[in-house]
C-alpha cells in the first residue's frame, strides 16, 4: 500500500520561494535551467520535423 | 478507466520526453532524475554491488545519510553532499486545475533507513523504510511549463553511517 503525501499550492509556493532564495543565485543551477529549456525546444522541433516528414512520405 | 502515466522514469531510463507531435495539444512532460551518494561496490557483500543494481534496475545510495533531525537544505552544494534522489519535471499543456500523482519506488537495503521527502527544498514528510516501499506524492500543479523538483534524501535515526536505500524508479500521473 502506498503512503500518500499531499502538497497543496500554498506549500508549493513556499517551496518555490525557498528554491529561489537558495538556488537561483547558483550559476550552475541557472546554466542547468537554460540547458533544459534548450533541450526541450530542440527535441520538440526535431520530433515535429520528423512527424511532418513522415506525413509527407505517407501521401 | 485506464490511467496512463504522464511519464515514467527508471534507473535504466532516467529521462522522459513524452511530447507526441501527432497530438500536440495533449499534456506532455520533460522529466529526469539525478542521484547523489551512489554505492559502487563491485562485490555483493551487502546486496548492493553494481551488477546487482544493473540486474535489479535499481540505484543503491548509502553510507552517507543525514541525521533524521536535520531537515534543511542550505545550498546546491549541501544538496549534492548527501545521498539523495531528485526528480525534475516540467508539465506542458497542463493547468492549475490539474494535480500530479507521483509514485516513488524505494527499498531499504540495510541499516535504519529513513526517507526525507522534499517538494522543492521544503521537507514534507519523513518515512521509515522497512522493505520495498511505494511513496505517493499528490501535488497541485503550479501551471503550464513551470518546473517542479521532488527529492528523497536518505536519513537515519541511529548513530551510524551504515545505511542504504535503493531507488527503483518513479511514475507520474496527471489528474
Amino acid at each position: 500500500m502506498a503512503k500518500l503525501i499531499t502538497v497543496d499550492r500554498a506549500r508549493l509556493e513556499r517551496s518555490r520561494r525557498k528554491m529561489e532564495k537558495v538556488l537561483a543565485k547558483d550559476p550552475s543551477w541557472q546554466e542547468t535551467q537554460k540547458a533544459i529549456k534548450r533541450y526541450m525546444a530542440k527535441e520538440k522541433a526535431r520530433r515535429d520535423a520528423e512527424y511532418k516528414k513522415s506525413k509527407r512520405g505517407a501521401v | 478507466m485506464d490511467l496512463h502515466p504522464l511519464f515514467s522514469l527508471r534507473p535504466l531510463a532516467p529521462l522522459a520526453f513524452t511530447y507526441d507531435p501527432a497530438n500536440p495539444n495533449a499534456p506532455w512532460a520533460l522529466a529526469f532524475f539525478e542521484t547523489y551518494g551512489g554505492i559502487t561496490n563491485m562485490f555483493p557483500l551487502l546486496g548492493s554491488a553494481l551488477t546487482d543494481q544493473y540486474n535489479r534496475d535499481e540505484i543503491a545510495l548509502g553510507d552517507d545519510p543525514v541525521e533524521l533531525k536535520y531537515d534543511e537544505i542550505y545550498s546546491l552544494d549541501h544538496l549534492r553532499r548527501h545521498c539523495s534522489i531528485w526528480g525534475f519535471f516540467i508539465g506542458m499543456n497542463v493547468s492549475k486545475d490539474n494535480q500530479y500523482l507521483l509514485l516513488f519506488s524505494l527499498r531499504r537495503i540495510y541499516g535504519s533507513a529513513w526517507a526525507q521527502i522534499f517538494a522543492g527544498l521544503e521537507l514534507v514528510r519523513k518515512e521509515k523504510l522497512n522493505g520495498q516501499e511505494q511513496i505517493a506524492i499528490l501535488l497541485d500543479s503550479p501551471g503550464d511549463g513551470i518546473p517542479l523538483t521532488v527529492g528523497v534524501r536518505l536519513a537515519t535515526d541511529k548513530n551510524s553511517a551504515h545505511v542504504a536505500m535503493g531507488f527503483n524508479g518513479m511514475q507520474c500521473y496527471l489528474l
